[in-house]
């Protein structure tokens, strides 16, 4: 049921090779010769205090900032842009207020010149894995938060790429439907088998869906990122949240994270 | 529904208070009796009946040339004007300042100039008319093309969209709601445009006839034009308003 291998057997999708990057008009740099990859099928959190880098390394790996120095490598090559080669999911669900659920999860692919039929038959394959049958021509605002998600993480999904990249995307839902829609999301990727790359601020909800996480402190980051290894094995039903394991590795990121003086 | 039902409402207000208007009106002139200073709402009616030949045939539909065409040409520039000013700061900075200039100009002092270097041919008209439109309509435009959130321009160019499927896909949808305000906004004031064109220079249109029958002390005959260039207003704003209907969708709208 799994079509995921081991990661560690797999082949590096993102790295970032000895990364420095300083936002224009900033004095201080965020990141610091910054080594960092990510292997393909993985499930990587980075989790952090705010301003500490997450969405500026997003925006690295997307091609939408470039490095001062260093490089960013998808699948061990250096691609002439990222643009258009990572999915990526952001934070509000930006749908198009004024294009109907099936044509904004069309959106990337017309973008990439899919013809619009092909384009809306593509995306009506995917509505009933995302719960999104029968409301395929209702208008983002008729939706429930937790389906306007959905549909953000449908648009990500359709676009084909390999990696995704997710933004904080439970963020503004309440506790109970963020809890469905993370089991939901563990579900989507223990079939697919993409690689996913997660932020949040949330560490239950980091060490319940990671294979690993990042921990970032405040910037410049330099060097390695500090890193939490989740020992639990997949597939991870709602039961492993009080694993007795996770509970353990929370109290220590608690500490650790004071320690570093961060604040989530 | 519901909002049939409110919006029947709203409007009888404004026509139980229009019906008074006219009533008053039509009381007070009675009264009055001296219908070259103040004609009676039914005596502007009446001529209006008299004269429909000429207006509608002849002086309506060269008002209408004139609106159209001056529209047309704000739209053009006004748009074309509001698309490069988003794309550069430096246009912007240069540009905006001139088109805030340019309506602090008086037009009616204008106009008579417009007339001088256009003759009485329909462009002196349009002149008038594109400077009195052209402003509502690349402010609208304007704010709307900038009100594309930089987010979501982000998010399209991490599907590796271009700057052309940027501006095709997020920018013009985003923009068409402030572009129809100032639309709104333009059509009503381009009649106005036309019709003081029209009173300073012409041999034809709604501004110039009433006009005419002014000389001849025709007070009903002032007005049943100027009726005509309401109703023209009132047309144009409504036509504005189908076409928004049918080219955004429901989902933009606010509700
Ligand atoms: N465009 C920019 N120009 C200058 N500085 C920026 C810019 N964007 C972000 N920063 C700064 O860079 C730092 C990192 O920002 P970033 O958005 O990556 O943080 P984050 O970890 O995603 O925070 P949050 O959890 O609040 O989203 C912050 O101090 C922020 O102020
Ligand atoms: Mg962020």
């Amino acid at each position: 049921m799994n079509k995921r291998y081991r990661p560690e057997h797999q082949e590096t999708a993102l790295e970032f090779r000895d990364v420095t990057y300083t936002h224009k008009g900033s004095q201080s740099a965020i990141f610091q010769h910054v080594q960092a990859e990510v292997k393909q099928g993985e499930f990587v959190s980075l989790l952090g205090p705010s301003g500490s880098g997450k969405s500026t390394f997003f925006r690295l790996a997307a091609g939408l900032s470039h490095p001062d120095q260093g490089t960013v490598f998808l699948h061990g090559s250096v691609p002439e842009t990222r643009l258009g080669r990572v999915g990526y999911m952001p934070q509000q669900d930006l749908l198009l207020p004024w294009r109907t659920i099936l044509e904004n999860g069309m959106l990337p692919l017309e973008i990439n010149g899919v013809p619009k039929k092909e384009a809306a038959h593509n995306v009506s394959a995917h509505l009933k894995a995302f719960g999104l049958d029968g409301v395929e021509n209702q208008y983002p605002h008729e939706l429930s938060g937790g389906m306007r998600q959905r549909v953000s993480f449908l648009r990500a999904v359709v676009g084909g790429s390999d990696i995704l990249m997710l933004d904080e995307p439970f963020s503004a839902l309440d506790s109970i439907t963020r809890f469905m829609m993370q089991e939901w999301l563990l579900e989507q990727w223990q079939m697919a088998g993409q690689t996913l790359i997660f932020i949040t601020h949330d560490i239950e909800e980091a060490l319940f869906l990671s294979d690993r996480i990042l921990l970032f402190t405040q910037p410049p980051i330099e060097g390695r990122f500090t890193e939490i290894t989740v020992p639990l094995p997949r597939p991870r039903k709602e039961n492993a949240r009080d694993h007795p394991e996770l509970l353990k590795l929370k109290r220590e990121l608690i500490n650790r994270m004071r320690g570093e003086g961060g604040i989530i | 529904m519901n909002r049939w039902k409110s919006a029947g409402t709203s409007y009888a207000g404004a026509a139980l208070l229009a019906a008074a208007f006219f009533i008053i009106w039509e009381a007070g002139a009675r009264w009055y009796d001296t219908p070259y200073i103040l004609p009676a709402p039914s005596a502007v009616l009446q001529r209006l009946w008299e004269l429909a030949d000429i207006l509608f045939l002849v002086h309506l539909p060269a008002t209408l040339l004139v609106i159209v065409t001056g529209l047309a040409v704000s739209i053009v520039c006004g748009v074309g004007i509001a698309v490069l000013m988003s794309r550069s700061r430096a246009v912007e900075k240069s540009v905006f300042p001139l088109l805030i200039t340019s309506q602090t100009i008086p037009i009616i002092a204008l106009a008579p100039i417009f007339v001088l270097w256009f003759g009485y041919s329909m462009w002196s008209k349009v002149a008038v008319t594109v400077l009195i439109t052209f402003f509502p309509i690349t402010v609208g435009a304007f704010d709307g093309l900038r009100a594309a959130s930089k987010d979501m321009e982000d998010l399209l160019r991490t599907m590796g969209a271009g700057s052309w499927q940027i501006f095709r896909k997020v920018q013009v949808p985003m923009a068409l709601p402030s572009f129809y305000s100032g639309l709104k906004v333009a059509v009503t004031l381009s009649v106005i445009g036309a019709a003081i064109g029209e009173w300073l220079g012409a041999d034809a249109g709604l501004g110039y006839f009433s006009r005419r029958m002014m000389t001849q002390m025709d007070a009903a005959g002032v007005f049943a034009p100027i009726v005509l260039l309401s109703l023209l207003g009132i047309g144009l704003f409504l036509g504005v308003k189908a076409i928004e209907y049918a080219t955004t969708k429901r989902g933009g709208r606010r509700s």
